[in-house]
């Protein structure tokens, strides 16, 4: 019962504050700043120097935007503990800027001393998520603000999986209490990949715990779909962020890109699209989206 | 403190044009420099290697305002290369527009007013001179303390280039408001309008292109002193000191 109250208590201030964000990058700091009524902006905590915090940066949480802090080496999916280093510099990040909230991936960066260079995917079996929930236990106690979880895309798969995604996903988050940061586009692409229907997957995963959602640009090559965060965002995962928000108001929803920037026109496009997504999936539900109302 | 609260009330500069900033925050030199990132970045004009600069034959586009068709002027009509320096010194005459106009919105003292600060600082040091040698000190001493005094406090004194508190404050809040554009023009110039990006170089400097895809155009630009351009042109400060 005390899990639920929390959670509830932090999709009541989620919902009070997010709203349509972005992925805060140098290169997009100007169209960031541009964009009327941008709900929230993400920083990953890697990309941020504490004695050197870009003061574009500064002066968007001088003006009350909301930050996420999103890290991206934890390694909470790992066998051992996330470096207590890594854990303190994103907290600081977050105490620093403000954050209402930290994002991890649910996945391994690192074992026995070796950098992968890469989100890999943890093996969907119960000791695996016995090591997990403690990773997760561990990480709550130094954040200094709430956790959420992002399922992330991967070309492959540990074998003896015990559960699917999105069971495997639901008992994680019921047994740490951490929001869930859902990556449509990652989804997607595992989806596409390995050829089952995201909607499905969609309906058995725990939305209720849902604190935000990343939407992102990819491409297909060699008869894969590869979420790059450095193209356009293709029909499919605009498709998918409608049957979500068809089902749930997403407290908010943001745009990652990382690579191949585009012009600020462009950018513009990409947000529109991702509210027009929203506003129709809302329409299916028989609902204005709370999402746009703020912003209005 | 009335003084320092009047010159950091909010100045609307945002109908200050990229040329007019530059020329607020380094004089000609910096007008100029925006004026030819704006060039570039339109595709009219090419920075290469040691600084020199071409025109972009069969480019679409024209200059947009008198100093950017004054600079591509002088690179188009040049049969070599031109020099940013050559640039620079044809293209002056053109700035005065600005800093006239600069003048006017009481951002940069007048010609009278420079003339009477400089008078005045040169008087003060002249003055404790005297003073001191009237109570009793070596008089050469005196006089190189003066010498050295006023020499110090001429350079403070010109290279605020000749802004008046009120120019300070539109500079600072110009630094103040433009840190996006200046995070931006940092790490992806390319992606900026041709205005935006001088106006970045006007506010902050050529500097902040150094690291990016258009270094060498930072790196061109980035010796701006050594022409005036807030005193006037050179001479009435004493030869350049003001840079």
């Amino acid at each position: 019962m005390r899990w639920m109250w929390r959670l509830r208590r932090l999709r009541v201030r989620m919902m009070k504050t997010l709203g349509l964000g972005i992925g805060w990058r140098p290169e997009l700091a100007l169209a960031i700043e541009r964009r009327a009524g941008l709900g929230f902006v993400e920083v990953t905590a890697e990309n941020i120097r504490l004695d050197n915090i870009p003061p574009a940066l500064t002066r968007m949480v001088g003006r009350g935007v909301p930050v996420i802090v999103h890290g991206l080496s934890l390694s909470l999916g790992g066998a051992e503990r996330p470096d207590p280093r890594r854990l303190d510099h994103l907290a600081r990040v977050a105490e620093r800027l403000g954050a209402r909230l930290v994002s991890e991936h649910l996945a391994f960066v690192r074992a026995g001393g070796d950098e992968a260079g890469h989100l890999l995917p943890v093996p969907r079996t119960r000791e695996a998520l016995e090591v997990i929930v403690d990773n997760v236990a561990w990480a709550k106690r130094i954040l200094p603000v709430p956790l959420a979880l992002e399922n992330i895309a991967t070309l492959v798969e540990w074998p003896g999986a015990e559960m699917d995604e999105a069971s495997f996903l639901a008992e994680l988050l019921g047994r740490t209490d951490a929001g869930l940061l859902f990556d449509v586009s990652n989804m997607y692409a595992n989806a596409r990949n390995s050829g089952w229907d995201p909607g499905l997957a969609l309906a058995r995963l725990p939305l209720e715990r849902l604190a935000y959602v990343h939407v992102a640009g990819g491409t297909m090559r060699d008869d894969l779909y590869h979420d790059t965060h450095a193209h356009p965002i293709g029909a499919g995962p605009l498709a998918l962020l409608e049957d979500l928000c068809s089902r749930i108001e997403p407290p908010g929803v943001m745009l990652e890109r990382d690579d191949a920037f585009p012009p600020e026109s462009e950018l513009e496009a990409e947000l529109d699209a991702i509210e027009l997504a929203i506003t129709r999936g809302s329409a299916r539900r028989g609902r204005r989206p709370e999402l746009m109302v703020r912003q209005a | 403190m009335v003084i320092e609260s009047q010159a950091s009330a909010v100045f609307p500069t945002a109908g200050l044009t990229p040329a007019e900033v530059g020329y607020l925050a380094e004089g000609a030199p910096r007008a100029i420099g925006a004026s030819l990132t704006a060039l570039a970045q339109m595709g009219l004009i090419e920075f290469r290697a040691g600084g020199k600069v071409v025109d972009v034959k069969g480019a679409r586009g024209s200059p947009m305002d008198p100093i950017q068709q004054s600079v591509f002027d002088v690179v188009s009509r040049a049969e070599r290369p031109s020099s940013v320096e050559d640039i620079r010194s044809a293209a002056e005459p053109a700035t005065e527009p600005n800093r006239d106009r600069l003048r006017g919105l009481g951002l940069l003292l007048g010609e009278r007013a420079l003339l009477s600060w400089r008078v005045g600082i040169s008087s003060a040091a002249l003055t404790a001179a005297l003073l001191l040698i009237l109570n009793g000190a070596p008089p050469f001493q005196s006089l190189l303390l003066a010498v050295n005094l006023l020499a110090i406090v001429l350079v403070i004194f010109e290279s605020r280039q000749g802004r008046t508190l009120h120019g300070d404050a539109a500079l600072r809040q110009l630094r103040d408001e433009h840190v996006a554009l200046r995070t931006s023009a940092e790490h992806a110039p390319t992606l900026l309008k041709p205005n935006e990006l001088a106006r970045a170089v006007a506010i902050y400097g050529p500097a902040i292109l150094e690291e990016g895809p258009l270094s060498l155009v930072g790196k061109s630009l980035k010796r701006e002193k050594g022409s005036c351009g807030a005193c006037g042109g050179c001479g009435g400060c004493g030869g350049c000191g003001c840079g």
